[in-house]
């Protein structure tokens, strides 16, 4: 009889050595065959240590090419080794859950064909962003957008909340075919954010450490410095708030008579 | 496992003190240049030595599935 096929997508964490979780490992080390995905070229070393069959995913991007299309192969070059009936784990940098595409449509794909996948979390840059940063989403609230997608679509900024952006090093690419873009595009990116604040307001460009004898990239600029900064396809841009939090005096209001009548009913009792 | 990729995993998996680096580095069996590039926190002249990727792409996020 032979094996059922299955996929599991681990997430390495950001730093070498320092955040792959032994649940990951065990895949890695059991799976039939891995492929990996990584951000940084010892990172890759590091899994080929590991698993030295390992198989990169790296050649399967091709400036000129739509980026869909190499996911969409990446995907399929997976789901080929689960249909054969092997054990395939997906290794990707960081959390293989979060701004990624290539872990999701694979789980999804495999489990749509019957077959068991599961994704294994792991340490996100955003993880490491809120450490290095001294940050707490929760305290004013943080909104994460794509870049490009931030510039396509409508959509509401809150400046009385942190606003954290991805992969700006390619904002405005609607080719996807691209792996950067320069001051022009950034133009434009400058151009919407400063709707909503000030061109002198402080914007952090942020890159978590990929090994443990290197620091994180923590600059702050301005907005307006965006347009010339350099800014890689690993660079997230961090605002603060621009302006204190509003309170909803209409909502609160509502919320005090539900507590009177609450306690005009338990008074009654 | 090279001792590179050893020493950087040891390193990533025991949180030091900056202070103590230079006395733990030396203790990894590293050649020459090897201790350098450690060292001096030299990531492009390890990946160098290593014989790493010249350039790596990891975007695997579409801003637009529809594009």
């Amino acid at each position: 009889m032979s094996q059922q096929g299955s996929l599991a997508c681990v997430g390495l964490g950001m730093m070498l050595g320092a955040h792959l979780s032994p649940r990951s490992r065990s895949h890695i080390e059991q799976a039939d065959v891995v492929f990996a995905l990584v951000s940084d070229p010892l990172v890759e070393l590091w899994v080929q240590e590991m698993r030295p069959d390992m198989r990169s995913l790296q050649p399967f991007y091709c400036e000129g090419t739509s980026r869909l299309t190499s996911y969409n192969a990446m995907v399929e070059a997976m789901l080929a080794e689960v249909r054969a009936g092997r054990r395939v784990c997906g290794v990707f940098y960081g959390h293989p859950g979060v701004f990624a595409l290539v872990p999701h449509k694979a789980v999804a794909g495999a489990r749509a064909e019957g077959f068991e996948a599961v994704m294994e979390p792991g340490i996100s840059a955003e993880d490491c962003l809120y450490a290095d940063l001294g940050i707490d989403p929760g305290k004013y609230g943080c909104q994460h957008f794509e870049a490009s997608q931030l510039m396509f679509y409508q959509r509401r900024i809150d400046p009385s909340a942190y606003l954290i952006i991805w992969q700006v090093g390619m904002a405005g690419d609607r080719s996807l075919a691209r792996f950067s873009t320069g001051p022009a595009y950034r133009r434009l990116l400058v151009e919407l954010l400063a709707r909503d604040y000030p061109l002198a307001h402080p914007v952090i460009a942020y890159e978590a450490a990929t090994l443990p004898i290197a620091a994180p990239r923590m600059d702050e600029l301005r907005l307006s410095d965006l347009v010339d900064a350099d800014l890689r396809l690993q660079t997230t841009l961090v605002f603060p708030p621009a302006m204190p939090m509003q309170r909803n005096q209409q909502m609160l209001d509502r919320l005090a008579q539900l507590d009177r009548e609450a306690e005009e009913a338990s008074a009654m009792q | 496992m090279s001792n590179v990729i050893r020493a950087l995993e040891t390193l990533g998996r025991t949180p030091m003190p900056a202070s103590h680096y230079a006395e733990v580095i030396g203790s990894f069996a590293l050649d020459q240049e090897e201790r350098k590039a450690m060292l001096d926190r030299d990531h492009a002249a390890l990946n160098e030595l290593m014989g790493g990727a010249k350039k790596m792409v990891f975007a695997i996020m579409a801003a637009d599935e529809e594009a």
